[in-house]
């Protein structure tokens, strides 16, 4: 019995190692960029990196529920600059911000349980769903917005969501404990195990009596609730909101953020606080990057080619999990 | 000394946790039929995908002509003469029967298809396995014993000196199977030495000439095959005398729990009843396309119905329930395991509980008991005799037979008070089927009902108290669990005696 917990133990340590050496060698290849670049590694960079992932890791929470069922979700950015936007709207005139936090989630939960039921109930391509909603979304705070950035923001709304505790940013402290408590919830939880189901085999999970229908609308109403939370947070960190804060690109960041963190792109497995993870390895690229003075475009280009790498990986890894 | 066509030495292999093959070895010349048997998780599989370059071993020769080869992958397998009839067919739906045969192997010229001589390739070679179908058709139109000499035609391209099958009956009717013997003694004829896995023992005294016994991992007999008697062969690969079935008499006058009335879906059903009693496991016979699985597929929603209404007994009562919701009383074994079943990436413990989690859930607190959890399906482990090294293995490690385990116990912790079950002992070995098959007739006996569907008939009929029959998606007999084999085959295929 021993021999054979030992040999599992093994194992367990031998697959994770190829997530860990990738993951490892990025820290490495960031600390000769900190020794080369002194500003990189003072505490003041290394907490404004924590609080730039915040908003990215908070959706990347999301997203990893809709991979987790083998779905996809891009409307998450857009969504969440809609309900920015809404919300600065009703502090601009007057509304209380705690209303004006609750209505944001509300709306971008509408928008994600429209594309969980185009494509639970109505058996809907997600790429093309949420795709769609993208557009709509988009088109909405630009329309509401007409073009222009909203501010007039509450101040309290600003000062509650961009305090410190300790050295700690709040926004940083919510992506953490939401992180965890996900990751609790997908692992102990009825839903979490379905979700893990649905994504792996949904054949046999429609014959396993799971109520597959249910399972995908929840996860695409989840990814739109945490793109609100997501909203609610980057509207205090820029006091003013606008549709460029959903700028579609940043979906990428987003799906890049779940698959680098070991989400599975083919559903059923990871789990959200890896996602949380790879929103701050993605985030040490474009900061590092922009420390050693390298274009943009530059850093998009290095960015796709780590995203390949990963997804190289994983696909890697499956192949030799099988054989 | 003569140098045999095949030599395997003292191949072993493990994973993780097993020791899967040990110290295996045989010979094989040319123009000998071998039949390789062996109980589930017996090793056959990882032998042959050893020999099939699919993994590698840990140690030991492989010999061909005398001479050592390597088999790094498929295609050392192939240059050495070496083919494999999958179990699974390995064949792309929607492309032609043409596509298929020639998909790895076109000839062609800087990049373009000879058109001419691929059919005269491919023409040539279906001739040779006795398939006279337009190579244009698609392969989704193709029936599946047709499919499966199409697959073994794919093999012939290469001109093998050993051809391996991994179950090749096991989807085929009586027909089609007699078609691929009769291209096995060609085969054998032509030279080729053929290795045929099976679990049906039938099939190795009417084909096979020589045999060998594998158990746990190791070769525990093998020679000509007249030396052995059915018995012994059983006897080795279970490494006891066969067990018995524990078969009780049904008790009279018991409540109809199911009851099925004129259902019918566009085409593939017609206008089907059917009654299922409590304590009673009902034979479903019929041939491959005969509507059984459709049958039981609509019954619980899984495949839409035109027509009918389906009735549960629900608190002493027959109530109407819409397919549906059929599901909540009812556990379906589905015929196809590897897509409908299992979560093959999945551990063990999920599998096995993912039917009934809320039973795990706590009254406050509501999330997930792992112990519990843990602690039920090791009693389960335990009561169906499953092998396994541990509850976090994931399923796709287990032998057929054990995943099969896993799936029964799946529906066994939801307890329903029906069970559909298409082939639950297809692919299995002697020794689990006799235990799957008790584990019914206890269902059974402690109230539940089954409905059976089994393409093996003499195993139907070793359990079943009734029998109905279908052909083209209509039944066409009722019988009582004395019928005759000849006249229940006779219902199935022919539509006018009824």
């Amino acid at each position: 019995m021993e021999i054979t917990q030992i040999k599992t133990i093994m194992q367990s340590l031998k697959s994770n190692w190829i997530r860990i050496v990738p993951t490892a060698i990025m820290l490495l290849v960031i600390i000769l960029i900190g020794l080369r670049v002194p500003v990189f590694l003072t505490q003041r960079n290394l907490i404004n990196i924590l609080q730039q992932s915040a908003s990215i890791g908070i959706m990347a929470i999301g997203m990893s529920f809709v991979f987790f069922v083998g779905g996809m979700d891009l409307s998450v950015a857009s969504n969440m600059g809609l309900s920015g936007v809404v919300g600065a709207l009703v502090m601009k005139n007057g509304g209380n911000p705690v209303i004006a936090g609750i209505l944001m989630l509300l709306v971008s939960t509408f928008i994600g349980s429209i594309n969980g039921l185009a494509v639970a109930k109505l058996n809907m391509i997600p790429f093309v769903v949420t795709l769609s909603m993208m557009y709509v979304a988009d088109g909405l705070s630009v329309w509401l917005t007409e073009a222009t950035s909203v501010t007039g923001i509450s101040e309290s709304f600003i000062s509650i969501l961009t305090m410190k505790i300790w050295i700690i940013p709040v926004p940083v402290i919510i992506m953490l404990f939401f992180g965890f408590i996900t990751t609790m919830v997908m692992k102990r939880s009825f839903l979490g195990r379905w979700m893990y189901a649905v994504g792996t085999n949904i054949k046999a999970a429609r014959v396993s009596c799971i109520p597959i229908e249910k399972v995908k609308f929840s996860a695409y109403l989840l990814s739109g609730l945490f793109a609100g939370l997501a909203a609610i947070i980057t509207t205090a960190r820029l006091g003013s909101a606008s549709a460029a804060i959903g700028q579609s690109i940043l979906v990428l960041d987003v799906a890049s953020s779940a698959v680098v963190g070991g989400v599975s792109f083919y559903g059923g497995a990871g789990s959200p606080f890896g996602a949380v993870i790879g929103a701050l390895l993605i985030t040490l690229i474009s900061n590092s990057m922009n420390m050693l003075e390298v274009s943009y475009y530059v850093t998009l280009i290095i960015k796709g080619f780590v995203i390949i790498i990963f997804i190289g990986l994983e696909s890697w890894i499956r192949a030799r999990n099988q054989s | 000394m003569k140098k045999s066509l095949l030599h395997l030495k003292s191949i072993s292999k493990s994973f993780p946790g097993v020791q899967a093959l040990k110290d295996v070895s045989f010979e094989l010349d040319r123009g000998e039929i071998l039949a390789l048997i062996g109980a589930n998780g017996a090793g056959k599989s990882t032998l042959m995908n050893i020999l099939g370059g699919v993994i590698q071993k840990d140690s030991g020769e492989i010999l061909i002509n005398g001479e050592n080869v390597q088999m790094r992958n498929p295609g050392d397998a192939r240059r050495n003469g070496i083919a494999f009839v999958h179990q699974e067919l390995t064949i792309l739906p929607k492309l032609s029967i043409l596509d298929n045969l020639l998909i790895s192997s076109f000839p062609e010229k800087s990049g373009f298809i000879k058109q001419k001589e691929a059919i005269q390739t491919a023409q040539s070679v279906l001739e040779r396995v006795g398939c006279n179908l337009d190579i244009n058709m698609k392969i989704m139109d193709v029936g599946p014993g047709d499919q499966q000499l199409i697959e073994i035609a794919r093999v012939l391209l290469f001109d093998p000196q050993v051809v391996i099958f991994d179950e090749p009956t096991s989807s085929l009717s009586k027909r089609e199977k007699d078609r691929l013997f009769v291209l096995i003694q060609q085969l054998k004829s032509n030279d080729v030495a053929v290795i045929y896995i099976t679990h049906l023992l039938e099939e190795v005294f009417s084909i096979a000439e020589k045999v060998a016994i594998l158990r746990n991992g190791e070769l525990v007999s093998e020679g000509l095959l007249k030396l052995y008697t059915r018995g012994k062969i059983i006897k080795h690969m279970t490494g006891a005398e066969s067990q018995t079935l524990h078969k009780k008499k049904q008790k009279q006058d018991q409540p109809c729990l199911l009851e099925v009335s004129g259902l019918s879906s566009h085409g593939l059903l017609k206008d089907i009843s059917l009654k299922l009693y409590q304590g009673e496991i009902l034979g479903l016979w019929g041939l491959l396309g005969s509507g059984r699985t459709e049958l039981v597929r609509a019954i619980v929603g899984l495949d839409p119905m035109d027509a009918g209404t389906i009735k549960i007994r629900i608190k002493e009562d027959l109530r109407v329930v819409k397919s549906q919701n059929a599901n909540r009383w009812i556990g379906l074994i589905s015929e196809d395991r590897r897509n409908e079943g299992l979560f093959v990436s999945m551990p063990v413990k999920v599998n096995m509980t993912i039917a009934n989690l809320k039973a795990f859930i706590g009254k406050i607190w509501p999330f997930l008991n792992f112990k519990a959890e843990d602690k039920s399906s090791r009693e389960y482990v335990q009561k169906l005799h499953i092998v396994l090294s541990s509850l976090e293995q994931k399923i796709e490690t287990l032998s057929g037979g054990n995943q099969q385990k896993v799936i029964i116990s799946r529906w066994l912790q939801r307890n329903p008070i029906i069970y559909l079950m298409d082939e639950p002992i297809k692919g299995i070995d002697v020794g689990a089927k006799v235990e799957i098959k008790n584990l019914i007739l206890d269902l059974v006996e402690n109230g539940a009902a089954v409905l059976l569907i089994s393409s093996e008939i003499d195993e139907l009929m070793s359990i079943c108290d009734r029998y109905l029959v279908m052909c083209r998606g209509q039944i066409t007999g009722e019988y009582p669990s004395n019928a005759s084999k000849e006249k229940l085959i006779g219902a199935a295929t022919n539509l006018l005696k009824t």
